[in-house]
């Protein structure tokens, strides 16, 4: 009888829950020591040193999309055979369905970052401080970059009503948030980047220091037009991090894979194989489109021979010589000076900064007063400025300046983005291609919207269809 | 006495199979797979039109000016 008693019990005990034993999340464990949630940054920063799936700071692949494919710098209708794989323009991208990869790769970050946030133990030793400022600031860049790609134009006084991402802030499987007003997402991203500036980490292993996140920070300011805020920490990066004569601003920007001069984070600092095949392939293809006419416009004649950039920027035939790259120097901070000086009605100061970056590329140079601004380039497609008025000779001045600064770096199409999203075509075959003002705003995957209730898409994206 | 340990051990037993049935509300902690079928999906864009002539002109302009001054 006690048998029996004994195999009933035994039995109801080892079927009874097949799970019990389970942990979540499945198939993966969760870090337990510093060190271990180190190892979970550092894969991140090693995608930003090799410059593999990296789409937080970007890479030679990702620079080819937003300029020689989605920008007006390059001129599709040169395009030869060798270019073929090249996406003839910004909707072309968005016509494939692997368009949202961006989107997917960049909450994988924040996912971990999410991990490391909620599960490290804040013990104060000095490793578990910058393992947490490199999450907040990872965090907070990844949501910088989705707010700039799958979000509108910032409009002043209005963010409560503008549409954000989705904000998650925790590692939560299920969890399935909607978009978050545009207000809350600058919002977590301006708290993630002072929470890291507040941990001073200044170890360069870390990759994001402190003077990064506040290079971010100052360019969070500037994508939202809060003018007053990104001038005084522009002004504090340039204190920080000088600007460079041209020969050693050619020196920096031909030093591909190492950090130098006045820059202050990028991409490709190790050198892999898989780093030189992306990158390779990258620089080969590049010369199957040249550069547009319109870009080689924005230096006079005499600029060809005087300025330093124009010597690096491209070849006789037209062709991108200059080196990609991927990160964030001193230069922007000058154009973000300029621009924001600008914008604070101080136009004599506006234009003290563009003489000020000028005068350290072009040989020989001679300032320019307001009396002697150029008139505005025709062929240029931004008509209106960030806040909607009608380009100025000085404001032409300034975003002409950021175009030649900035070429190749990508730049351009959130340029033209955030200066009144121009409608501009170019042709392929006989063809007709217009970018039109809703494909500055890239949707968001058809999956999410898909199996999230209430998950809105951005305007302009209705019609789903199969590849 | 033997009627009331075996009262004893059907006791035990209940109340171990009704702990084991009731402890683990959630057996399967994965969330249910949802069908992805917009996974090779994309949103549509406006198709590219034929150049007018005057666009086609234009075009030929570009690729003239750009043969003449690189070659």
């Amino acid at each position: 009888m006690k048998k029996l008693y004994i195999c009933l019990l035994i039995a109801f005990i080892g079927s009874s829950c097949k799970g019990y034993l389970d942990i979540k999340p499945y198939g993966r464990t969760i870090p337990k020591t510093a060190e271990e949630f180190s190892a979970l940054m550092h894969k991140h920063l090693d995608e930003l040193d090799n410059g593999s799936s990296n789409y937080f700071v970007g890479n030679a692949q990702l620079l080819l999309q937003w300029d020689v494919e989605c920008g007006d710098d390059f001129e599709a209708c040169l395009t030869e055979p060798g270019g073929n794989t090249l996406a003839i323009y910004t909707g072309s991208l968005l016509n494939i369905s692997s368009a949202s990869a961006e989107y997917a790769q960049l909450y994988a970050v924040i996912r971990d970052c999410n991990i490391v946030l909620g599960e490290m133990k804040e013990d104060g030793t000095t490793l578990s401080n910058k393992v947490r400022a490199t999450a907040y600031a990872l965090r907070a860049v990844c949501y910088y970059q989705l707010l700039r790609t799958y979000c509108e134009v910032p409009e002043t006084g209005k963010f409560e009503e503008q549409l954000g991402v989705p904000l998650v802030k925790s590692f939560d499987m299920e969890e399935r948030p909607i978009r978050s007003s545009m207000q809350a997402t600058i919002d977590l991203i301006e708290s993630d980047l002072k929470a890291s500036i507040n941990y001073e980490c200044t170890d360069d292993l870390y990759r994001f220091t402190q003077d990064v996140c506040k290079g971010y920070l100052a360019r969070l300011y500037f994508w939202t037009k809060q003018w007053d805020k990104a001038l005084a920490l522009s002004q504090e990066m340039l204190k920080s991090h000088p600007l460079i004569d041209a020969d050693a601003y050619k020196t920096m920007m031909q030093s591909t894979f190492k950090i130098s001069g006045n820059q202050i984070i990028k991409a490709y600092r190790s050198y892999t194989s898989s780093t030189s095949t992306e990158y390779t392939a990258a620089v080969n293809i590049i010369k199957f489109r040249p550069v547009s006419k319109r870009f080689i416009n924005q230096f006079t004649s005499e600029e060809r021979t005087t300025d330093v950039r124009y010597s690096i920027d491209v070849n006789r035939k037209r062709q991108a010589i200059k080196p990609f790259f991927c990160g964030m120097r001193s230069a922007e901070f000058k154009l973000m000076e300029a621009e924001c000086y600008y914008h604070l009605s101080k136009p004599d100061e506006a234009l003290a900064s563009i003489n000020d970056l000028r005068s350290l590329r072009i040989s020989n140079y001679k300032e320019f007063t307001m009396n002697t601004l150029p008139s505005l380039n025709p062929d240029e497609i931004i008509k209106v400025d960030a806040e909607g008025k009608v380009l100025t000779p000085l404001m032409g001045l300034i975003l002409n300046e950021r175009r030649k600064e900035m070429f190749l770096e990508g730049d351009r199409f959130f340029e033209l983005k955030r200066n009144g999203s121009p409608e501009f075509w170019v042709a392929y075959n006989g063809r007709k291609y217009t970018t039109q003002k809703f494909m500055y705003t890239f949707p968001l995957p058809a999956t999410d919207v898909e199996i999230v209730p209430g998950l809105k898409q951005n305007p302009g994206y209705t019609e789903l269809v199969t590849n | 006495m033997k009627m009331t340990i075996h009262r004893i051990y059907l006791l035990i037993i209940l109340i171990c199979s009704v702990a084991c049935f009731t402890s683990c509300s959630k057996i399967d902690e994965v969330p249910p797979r949802q069908q992805q079928n917009s996974s090779s999906k994309h949103y549509k864009m406006p198709d590219p039109t034929p150049l007018s002539v005057n666009e086609s002109d234009s075009v030929n302009s570009i690729k003239n000016e750009y043969r003449n001054n690189t070659n």
